[in-house]
């Protein structure tokens, strides 16, 4: 039975995989463009999903790490010549020390007055890149970053760049799944369920809220560095508050647990967002509408839908593995 | 009885801002005890755990724990040393299944292969299946067959009692501190609680214990203290105690002879 369903997943991923790879022969430029932002939203929203869902810890600060990665990686590339797979991570664990800095003095705080330091924080970083002229160019932002190469092959149009950030949300999300199932992410839950008991069970959870801090904040310079090299324009109001609340209700939307509702709400809102460009300024009251729609139906994130809905379907076709059958 | 003292409270004391939790107690705990704290509610005796935890910080006084200082340490390393709770009001991850929350405990002396399991390698994987059957084992030891797959939420009061006492068992505790196990179930799953402390006890576990039930506190305690007040007003076997005055006065009430 265990062989069974392994099969029946690793079939399903398969497809879903080719399915992907092709999709660029299906799609007109503009919707593969939209389709890069998910993909690189979705890398920052599976960090803050291990952070919000797993942890308890909610931050409203994620733009200021998606900004760190965007400018470390611009800076790297264009004052130091990096290229940019060696720029992509060094940005991201630049991202991840500032994460650690932030997570640090926030294990003294807790519920909303974690979610103030947060936004503090995420107002302090964009001061910087305001302020800080010579490193970064201040209001002007950042033009001309350059785009990602291996060796000849410049990926500069849409159509080659989602190759690159296919690669890297498939990564991310692989990843996300394997530290959820792992003695990490149970650890985090129980963290998040009861600190006093976890600790009593032998948990550093200094350490592990730190911890998830840190990748957390990987994942969203990872995700910066993306955007940089695509957009290759970087401008401070790209990384304020708004980006980081949005990040934020796609992980609450999704689910914050669920990989799959995160997936899922990660795309229908990237969507929306340009969708709902032709309304002008009316833009964000559809958005809205969305939101509070999907939230009376799915109060718990649209992953409890997938929970309820369709894995019961799959469950019907593939049942479940055993763990515990005596052999 | 092996006379290694296990636990050793020497003159400690707990203030809360200006009110004394706990007055200069001292309190010797040889290895192997079966030994039981009772008293009225807020005479200090959940207290007096968490400090032996290191939930709370001693305000004055040293805890020894097979003669190497304690209190100056954090829950989680008192908790690698040896020493396992459950809790006065359940404190179980109630977003887990039963075997979840016992195999986090294991985790804890086990040494998981943390980037073993992320990146599923053999050897992560194999640890993974040993764990699981580990906490299978203890899972059924504390009588809860066959519901390590349910979410401890959905359990009756009574399993989840028993969930908290397989998640402390699971950290192989060489001393446990049970927090009222027994408050608030039937005489059938209270039955079935004795008989699991007193086989915990049989293999060699010392046990502390905090019970309002005077039924089970006088049939299996080897000994008792009294809290009153912060300070222990009496200590002895169950007959020295249930004959003291004192005891009597402040906490056991004229009755006590009827058990």
């Amino acid at each position: 039975m265990g062989h069974y369903k392994l099969k029946g997943k690793a079939i399903f991923v398969l497809v879903v995989i080719v399915l992907l790879l092709l999709l660029p022969l299906l799609l007109g430029y503009y919707l593969l463009h939209i389709l890069i932002f998910a993909a690189i939203n979705l890398i920052v929203v599976l960090g803050l999903g291990l952070l919000v869902g797993f942890s308890g810890q909610v931050s409203i600060g994620h733009a200021a790490f998606y900004g760190i990665g965007a400018y470390a990686s611009a800076l790297f590339t264009m004052k130091l010549g990096v290229p940019f797979w060696i720029a992509l991570p060094s940005a991201a664990t630049i991202a991840a020390i500032a994460g650690i800095l932030l997570g640090i003095p926030s294990l003294k705080v807790s519920s909303v007055y974690l979610v103030m330091t947060t936004i503090g924080f995420s107002l302090i970083v964009w001061l910087v890149m305001v302020q800080w002229n010579s490193l970064t160019n201040g209001p002007n932002g950042i033009i001309g970053i350059p785009s990602v190469s291996i060796g000849s092959v410049v990926f500069d149009t849409p159509t080659k760049y989602y190759y690159v950030v296919l690669f890297f949300a498939l990564f991310a999300l692989w990843i996300t799944a394997r530290i959820a199932k792992s003695p990490i992410g149970l650890r985090l839950q129980a963290i998040c369920d009861e600190e006093l008991a976890a600790k009593s069970v032998g948990i550093n959870v200094t350490y592990y809220k730190v911890l998830t801090f840190a990748i957390s904040s990987f994942f969203a310079g990872v995700a910066g560095s993306l955007y940089a090299h695509y957009v290759t324009f970087i401008h401070p109001d790209n990384f304020h508050l708004m980006t980081s609340l949005i990040f934020l209700v796609m992980a609450v939307f999704g689910g914050q647990r669920s990989i799959a509702g995160i997936t899922i709400s990660t795309l229908i809102l990237t969507l929306a967002t340009e969708y709902f460009r032709a309304f002008g300024q009316f833009r964000m009251i559809g958005y809205g509408l969305l939101l509070v729609i999907g939230m009376i139906f799915f109060p718990n994130g649209i992953g409890t839908m997938k929970l309820s809905i369709i894995r019961k379907l799959i469950l019907k076709i593939l049942p479940p593995r055993k763990y515990f059958q005596s052999e | 009885m092996n006379m290694t003292e296990i636990l050793e409270i020497d003159d400690v004391s707990k203030f809360f801002g200006g009110l004394a939790a706990l007055k200069r107690i001292n309190l010797r705990i040889q290895e192997g005890e079966l030994l039981s704290i009772i008293g009225p509610n807020g005479s200090g005796k959940t207290t007096l755990f968490n400090l032996v935890t290191g939930v709370y910080k001693v305000s004055k006084g040293k805890i020894h724990y097979r003669g190497n200082s304690i209190q100056d340490e954090n829950p989680n390393q008192i908790a690698k040393k040896g020493i396992a709770r459950t809790f006065q009001n359940l404190k179980l991850f109630r977003s887990l299944s039963v075997w979840e929350n016992v195999v986090i405990a294991l985790y804890c002396k086990g040494h998981p292969k943390t980037w073993g399991y992320i990146f599923a390698t053999r050897g992560g994987v194999e640890r993974d299946k040993e764990l699981k059957e580990r906490s299978l084992k203890l899972i059924n030891y504390v009588g809860l067959k066959n519901k390590h797959d349910e979410l401890v939420r959905n359990l009756p009061y009574g399993d989840q009692k028993k969930v908290e006492i397989a998640r402390a068992l699971a950290l192989s505790p060489e001393l446990i501190l049970l927090d009222e196990p027994a408050a608030g179930l039937n005489p059938l799953e209270k039955s079935d609680v004795i008989d699991l402390i007193l086989n915990i006890h049989k293999q060699g576990t010392t046990v502390l214990l905090i019970e309002h039930d005077m039924k089970i506190v006088m049939n299996i305690s080897r000994r008792i203290v009294v809290l009153n007040f912060g300070e222990i007003i009496a200590e002895g076997k169950p007959e020295e105690i249930r004959r003291d005055s004192a005891v009597i006065e402040a906490y056991l009430g004229p009755d006590i002879d009827a058990l």
